[in-house]
């Protein structure tokens, strides 16, 4: 008998025992779709939490605001101090005015709060693109804390401390992404296990009658590993359909566009649902090589 | 063709199943292993194919010392015989076609082929028809007939049967042993057992007796008609 035509008979005779024990084989495919769903779903927010920082990062700006009233010597101040870190993509500097005039374009409601004040009540500020220096991050850290010690300086907003910190929970989310998705593939392995040894007990006697047929280990035991491989395979399937509607769901629900765009803005790439698949499909052929073991349950 | 030397075989109890069994069968003999219910018969049986080693001595298969001969090995050892139970061990979710055809088909013969083989051994047997019906769909008597055929399908050199007409009444009992004569007469071995003695000397060429596990009984019945 050539592989193909062993691989077809046991393709055959899997699906013979998965019809057989329908009821079984049923909650193995869901426990591992289910595994999978879970984990793909963690990783696609994972992966698009991290593609969001990505983008974020690469527009981190730094926003230094002057004590109210500066004058252009204090601006000139803080920006020999800028060319003094070097590195920088570029800065720009936002004056009273601008800011006012910006405040009212994106919050008119506002509008009003603004006027009535002898002064002007923004300050000047200088909005600084870190550009290559965003690399020498404990070096700009330092440069920044010195820089607030100036008395022309008020305050700083230092847009990589809540970017840091996003990419910290990104980080755990990722990291539980892979611990949870480990122990529930690892789950799904030893369920399809135990379903496959416990219909093979059911059917002891029909191996008993193979082996004394003349059946080779390889006859009597392929099928079962293929009957694991087949239930990882539907349940990866189950898990990349649940996951794609999921994200069509979020994609045409009401959802703030926020969410959307943070968590769902891109689905899993063709490679990362291959990986979902072959995680589902070894799930199953570790489960189908358990069962096989000879210590299983004394029936091999 | 099968050879016993000083075999022993003793299971936990410590109870001597068989006790220094000594016989040889040559080829195309039709023997009758006959003795009580725990003389022994099952037991000598499976130490041919293999389904137990024994305590002490030697058996030789086919010039195959079957006691030393590898794990991996006895399932080829076992496709050169035939082998028929007592409670006919047919695979009840198979059809008779595919419980008939199952060794031929892990041997890579071709579907057509198959069809063939199996509509051909289920004649000889009387089955021709039932090809395609479940073993539960049977009597007793024809499910012993599906057992025999899927053991001669591959045209085996031995033939062994552990109490084949056991369950069975003794017109079908009857029945059964002419199947298996008519197989003998193609040139197979034929080793069968039973505690009835009234089947035993309708066919057979020699009598094998176990009494406790000792060989008590070595008879030729039909003289000339062993090749010694």
């Amino acid at each position: 008998m050539t592989i193909l035509q062993a691989l077809r008979y046991f393709a055959g005779e899997a699906q013979r025992n998965m019809r057989r024990s329908w009821k079984v084989s049923l909650l193995a495919i869901l426990v591992t779709a289910v595994s999978l769903f879970l984990s793909g779903a963690l990783f696609l927010l994972g992966a698009n939490l991290g593609r969001s920082l990505g983008a974020w990062e690469s527009q981190a700006r730094i926003v230094i605001y002057l004590e109210a009233g500066a004058r252009s010597e204090a601006v000139d101040r803080v920006e020999a101090e800028l060319a003094r870190l070097g590195g920088i993509g570029g800065w720009t500097v936002v004056s009273p005015e601008e800011a006012a005039r910006r405040l009212e374009g994106r919050l008119p409601e506002l509008g009003e709060l603004l006027q009535g004040f002898d002064e002007e009540p923004l300050p000047t500020s200088i909005e600084v693109d870190l550009g290559r220096a965003r690399n020498r991050e404990v070096e700009v850290t330092e440069w920044l804390q010195n820089l607030e010690q100036l008395p022309q300086v008020a305050g700083v907003d230092d847009d990589r401390q809540w970017i840091r910190q996003i990419a910290l929970a990104s980080a755990l989310l990722r990291a539980g992404a892979a611990i949870i998705g480990s122990l529930l593939i690892a789950g799904s392995a030893f369920i399809i296990a135990s379903v496959i040894r416990l219909a093979a007990l059911l059917h002891r006697e029909e191996i008993r009658v193979l082996r004394l047929v003349g059946a080779t280990e390889f006859f009597v035991r392929g099928p079962f590993i293929v009957e694991g491989i087949l239930q990882g395979t539907l349940g990866s399937a189950i898990a990349v359909a649940a996951l794609s509607m999921l994200y069509l769901f979020v994609e045409r629900s009401d959802l703030p566009s926020i969410v959307r765009s943070l968590l769902f803005s891109s689905f899993l790439t063709p490679g990362e649902l291959l990986l979902l698949a072959v995680l589902g499909i070894g799930a199953g052929l570790v489960g189908g090589l358990l069962s096989v073991r000879k210590t299983a349950a004394g029936l091999w | 063709m099968i050879q016993f030397f000083r075999v022993f075989k003793e299971y936990p109890g410590p109870r001597m199943a068989l006790d220094g069994v000594t016989f040889r069968i040559s080829r195309g003999e039709f023997v009758f292993l006959t003795g009580a219910s725990g003389a022994g018969k099952t037991t000598l049986l499976r130490l041919i194919y293999r389904a137990e080693v024994p305590t002490n001595g030697r058996i030789i298969v086919n010039g195959r010392n079957v006691v030393s001969l590898p794990a991996e090995k006895v399932p080829f050892l076992r496709r050169t015989m035939g082998i028929v139970f007592q409670d006919f061990g047919l695979i009840p979710s198979k059809t008779v076609f595919e419980n008939v055809s199952y060794l031929p088909r892990i041997l890579g013969v071709s579907s057509r082929a198959l069809r063939l083989m199996a509509e051909d051994i289920l004649d000889r047997v009387g089955l021709g028809d039932r090809l395609d019906v479940y073993p539960s769909a049977l009597s007793g008597g024809e499910q012993q007939r599906v057992a025999i055929a899927r053991a001669v399908i591959n045209k085996p050199e031995l033939l062994i049967a552990d109490e084949p007409a056991g369950n069975l009444d003794p017109e079908l009992s009857l029945e059964i042993i002419r199947l298996f004569a008519e197989i003998n007469k193609q040139g197979t071995t034929v080793l069968l057992a039973t505690h009835d003695p009234s089947i035993q000397t309708l066919v057979g060429d020699r009598i094998l007796a176990l009494d406790r596990g000792v060989l008590v009984r070595n008879d030729i019945l039909r003289p000339g008609a062993v090749e010694q």
